[in-house]
């Protein structure tokens, strides 16, 4: 046997169970973030339509659609190794000449479906498509009428009276997949394989009586991974599949009903009103990303770059309330609507974009976050956030790019609360750190100074003021933080938010030039340092470390103050300045 | 497959059951598969914890054609990933232990029940270089191929074969005894 082999016979083996009261606990956080998502869904219409755009982008049922339709087809093939009379041939001629169907799919304790009309062409790819879906399914919403043709999806949010136009090439390619993998030589082969390795177990029932329909059940065995059943009726006569049962396993044995679609008007003839949206008023709001004026074109620039720029003229088209802008380069929503989110504060600032970093998501590999530090005024006072601003290609238009706010799941946001004392806190703290010594002051003396801090800690544990370790962290607003060993100082300083002010001029943002600037060339530099491996020297300049270009490392005495530095894309990100004297041992 | 297409469907219309049922389907092989990338049995919780957490707030960003088993492998590749790289950094940030990151809020009770086997292996695993680590990890627990994995680490396919054979060797060097079992 190879040695891949046997680890991978090793990993197979070695096997990990869950502790059940953990497990539900776990399951619990799951499904309450889930009914968070769903009922979050605010009143007002701006963040609606945000959200409308920027996340559900409506083509989910679009896609909905057509995995009803890939599992009818699917399934209509599972009998293919039935010894029945009823024979697959027929239902596979059947549906040969199918171009149009309509499908309702209802859920439990609703009694309006959602409802689909589809339409292929000669080739059975899907060439039309009309989405009805009810308002239970986002009460929020309301009811929605989507239509889709070509690259082009349409939906009209009734409630909030607006018409989204997007162009959606990719989700239409992806619909056409998903229609060629119910090719049936695809999906005979597939379920082929799956009867070979014990995976599938079929069942047809053809009852004598030709009124009554064929049912086929077809089991997923445990083996398969796929654990459930899927019960079809077809009709005897047209050999027609007219209704599905969706059954998900419920525990150990037994099924429980999660769905029933229903499936008519097989070719009939359609009405040209169907696959166009003749409802929508004349006083609709109309959000069209499919005109060449929405977003930012890349012309010439990388993509890095023009993610920079994307980022900061929205930015600057908030800061300069040119709401027309900001909603054009957010992919066309309009000016109104990005109003709105204007004047719940007032953005006065860029104070810095940093490096982008890729941040591929479900709809474009390209599409990259922008994290901008920037200044905003609510009620009077000034404070500083710090946010990721998402950015990727329009759907189909790949060198237009537009401002997308996805907030993808591997990305953690830091974003400032707007009620905490940040700015007022930071604006304050260099005149207020000019009055302690460094090496001479007290914790005491900090909270007589700063006032007493947000918490207590050291690693992973928070401390009451009444209960303190020798050694710990006093935070405050804005990532600045003081250590403290045997009530002296042992370091302050600040991360990611600028504010404070080393030496009067190097502060979080200042670039690595700036900083060697300032304080002189280091004695020496090490390339591509592995963190972890040994300490830190100072006066020595680590760069590009752990093979990161621009993460680096400097620590040095300038004019009589130790300070350190953490540099990201070559910026100072962390900046603390340390005691140059020994900690007194006091008892 | 096609019940994971079904799956999403659902999910994605707000299905509870299917919530579960893809949590249930799902969280064993993620939860090993987080154990050998961390060895850290609470961190490789909290990892797929956040990750199922999250997947549960992304109904509208999953795509019914994706691959559910995929997706939700490179999502908790990627959390273990930042998880480390943050650490890095508050390693250094936190000089002389200036730490203050945020306590974690732990569970109560210990979720995932490992094997000693699993152990023997997450263990061995901790040995070999992050890189080499992952690709194994991913190859082997994820099943994604080479070429996913290189589209994941951002180098070419070749690298990404290299590294699978320098950590083969060196996890069979430190699992000889017990993988020719």
């Amino acid at each position: 046997m190879k040695p891949a082999d046997n680890i991978k016979k090793f990993f197979k083996n070695a096997a990990i169970s869950t502790n059940p009261k953990a497990d539900q606990a776990v399951f619990n956080e799951v499904l309450t973030a889930q009914e968070k998502m769903i009922e979050a869904q605010p009143a007002e219409f701006k963040p609606s339509v945000w959200r409308i755009i920027m996340k559900s982008r409506i083509t989910k049922f679009a896609a909905a659609a057509v995995i009803i339709i890939a599992v009818v087809l699917s399934i209509i093939f599972l009998d293919k190794s039935t010894p029945s009379a009823y024979a697959l041939e027929q239902t596979l001629k059947a549906y040969d000449g199918i171009r149009f169907v309509h499908i309702k799919d209802f859920k439990d304790g609703e009694s309006e479906p959602k409802e689909f009309w589809v339409e292929l062409d000669e080739q059975e790819q899907v060439k039309n498509l009309r989405v009805y879906i009810p308002a239970w399914d986002m009460p929020s919403e309301g009811p929605k009428i989507a239509v889709w043709k070509k690259d082009k999806l349409q939906v009209w949010i009734k409630n909030n009276n607006v018409l989204l136009t997007i162009h959606d090439k990719t989700r239409g390619l992806e619909m056409l997949t998903l229609v060629k993998q119910c090719d049936p030589r695809f999906v005979v082969k597939e379920l082929h394989q799956l009867e070979a390795e014990g995976k599938v177990d079929i069942k047809t029932s053809e009852p004598l009586l030709k009124s009554e329909p064929i049912v086929i059940t077809a089991k997923f065995l445990p083996q398969s991974n796929d654990v459930g059943q899927i019960v079809l009726s077809v009709d005897q006569n047209t050999k027609l599949v007219t209704r599905a049962v969706l059954n998900q396993m419920k525990g150990f044995g037994g099924y429980q009903n999660s769905g029933l679609l229903e499936y008519s008007d097989y070719n009939i003839e359609v009405d040209e009103n169907v696959f166009t949206l003749w409802e929508v008023p004349e006083n609709v709001t109309r959000i069209d990303q499919t005109g060449p004026e929405v977003g930012l074109a890349q012309a010439e620039l990388e993509d890095d770059e023009i993610a920079v720029e994307l980022a900061r003229q929205f930015l600057q088209a908030l800061i300069d309330k040119d709401y027309d802008k900001a909603g054009n380069l957010c992919g066309g929503i309009p000016a109104k609507v990005i109003q709105r989110m204007g004047e719940r504060m007032s953005y006065t600032k860029i104070i810095c974009i940093e490096q982008p970093t890729s941040r591929p998501n479900n709809r474009s590999k390209q599409a990259i976050s922008v994290p901008c530090v920037f200044e905003v005024n609510k009620n009077n006072e000034v404070f500083a956030l710090r946010k990721n601003i998402h950015v990727e290609p329009v759907e189909g238009k790949p060198n237009i790019w537009i401002v997308s706010n996805d907030n993808d799941d591997e990305i953690a946001e830091i974003t400032v609360d707007p009620t905490d004392t940040t700015s007022t806190f930071l604006k304050n703290i260099n005149s207020k750190l000019a009055s302690l010594d460094i090496n001479k002051s007290t914790a005491d003396d900090i909270i007589s100074v700063l006032g007493k801090p947000l918490s207590y800690r050291f690693k992973n544990e928070v401390f009451e003021e009444d209960n303190l370790p020798e050694t710990y962290v006093m935070t405050y607003p804005g990532y600045f933080m003081v250590s403290i060993h045997k009530n002296q100082i042992r370091s302050w300083g600040s991360e990611e938010i600028p504010g404070y002010v080393f030496s009067g001029l190097i502060q979080i943002g200042s670039t690595l030039d700036e900083v060697l600037k300032e304080i002189g060339p280091p004695e020496k530099i090490i390339e591509g340092f592995r963190l972890g491996a040994k300490k830190f020297e100072d006066n020595i300049l680590y760069k590009n470390m752990n093979g990161r270009k621009g993460y680096c490392y400097y620590g040095t005495i300038n004019k009589g103050k130790k300070i350190r530095m953490l540099f990201r894309d070559n910026k100072v990100f962390s900046l603390h300045e340390y005691r140059t004297e020994p900690i007194k041992n006091i008892e | 497959m096609i019940e994971d297409k079904l799956l999403i469907w659902k999910f994605k219309c707000g299905s509870k059951d299917a919530l579960r049922r893809i949590y249930e389907k799902y969280k064993n092989e993620l939860l090993k598969l987080a154990v050998v990338l961390v060895n850290d049995v609470n961190a490789a919780e909290d990892a797929v914890q956040d990750v199922f957490v999250n997947f549960a707030q992304s109904a509208a960003e999953i795509r019914i054609s994706g691959n559910l088993k995929k997706y939700l492998t490179v999502c908790v590749a990627n959390r273990i990933r930042n998880r480390k790289r943050d650490q890095q950094r508050h390693r250094l940030a936190s000089i002389e232990d200036a730490d203050c990151a945020i306590s974690d809020l732990k569970r109560p009770e210990q979720w995932a029940i490992l094997s000693e086997q699993l152990k023997l292996l997450s263990s061995a695993m901790a040995q070999i270089p992050d890189e080499q680590r992952e690709v194994i990890a991913l190859y082997m627990q994820g099943n994604l191929t080479f070429r996913q994995i290189a589209g994941i680490q951002n180098v070419s396919v070749n690298t990404i074969q290299g590294r699978y054979r320098y950590g083969l060797d060196k996890l069979r060097s430190l699992l000889d005894s017990e993988v020719t079992k």
